[in-house]
């Protein structure tokens, strides 16, 4: 399973790598704003899942999504938000432009695999590491 | 209508150091006025104003390794700042969620701990005083909004 973590701030992506790597996710990626994240799923691999910040420097977290979702080929990659942006307009905003779910900052481990169990990736750990073990 | 109160301010900052640095012992009520460093972050929009993070470069240090789980000897300055800013940035977010929006937040700018005159000459509103790892933190706002 692939992650880009997509967040200016490296403390934040220092953070989540940390639980990722806890729960057994080690291919991650990162990138420091959506620009910068476009341009990694363009140059492929895509992730299976991108966790997305709002508010960032030359290309925040909601056109990032929108950028993604008009090219049909990234349709497979998941996408959380990841944001202090709590109000209900922009979670609805960002739902709608093709976000699949939203983590509101701050969060504790806890909620960061709840939210991935959710949208099937826990459950699926054990059946990718498997999977790189006898590759 | 601002519903800013030094009550809320301390719950949301609280709640936040649980979620981020969780090893630690709890951000407890204090009284010490100042830190050395301090992030500040922009509110703008519907309600303007600025919220500043302000800690002594103990706690700063000891924020900074748990959050990039690195030892204290590895730490560099770019670290605390980006720590120290990050922080703020969800602090101030939170804040964002009490004012009357839309608004938008800056990147946060990092200034002397005892920096207290805003440059854009908004007042100085609210002032929260913690004590984390027997260290100062403090979250201050300034706004020009007469609520």
């Amino acid at each position: 399973m692939r992650v880009l973590l997509v967040d200016d701030s490296r403390a934040m992506r220092s953070i989540v790598a940390r639980i990722l790597r806890k729960i057994g996710i080690f291919d991650i990626d990162e990138a420091a704003d959506g620009q910068e994240a476009l341009d990694r799923v363009k140059a492929g691999p895509v992730p299976d899942l991108a966790l997305v910040d709002w508010n960032m420097p030359v290309m925040n977290g909601l056109d990032f999504v929108i950028s993604v979702r008009k090219e049909g080929e990234f349709r497979s990659m998941t996408i959380m938000m990841v944001t202090t942006e709590n109000e209900h307009g922009q979670i609805v905003r960002a739902l709608a432009a093709g976000a699949h779910e939203y983590l509101i900052k701050p969060f504790d481990e806890e909620a960061l695999i709840d939210k991935l169990a959710i949208l099937g990736f826990v459950g699926n750990l054990d059946e990718a590491s498997s999977e790189q073990v006898h590759s | 209508m601002t519903i800013l109160t030094s009550e809320n301010i301390a719950d949301l900052t609280q709640e936040i150091w649980s979620a981020m640095l969780s090893e630690h012992a709890p951000l407890m009520p204090g009284d010490a006025p100042a830190g050395d460093i301090q992030a500040a972050v922009d509110i703008a929009g519907e309600w303007n104003g600025t919220v500043g993070l302000s800690c002594s470069r103990d706690a700063a240090r000891i924020a900074t390794g748990a959050i990039f789980g690195l030892p204290d000897d590895e730490i560099t300055e770019a670290d605390i700042s980006d720590a120290v800013g990050e922080l703020a940035n969800v602090v101030s977010g939170n804040i964002k969620s009490l004012v009357p929006g839309p608004s938008t937040l800056s990147v946060p700018q990092l200034h002397d701990g005892s920096w207290t005159d805003h440059p854009g000459r908004l007042a100085l509103v609210l002032e929260v005083r913690f004590s984390w790892v027997d260290e100062p933190v403090v979250v201050r706002v300034w706004t020009d909004d007469p609520h």
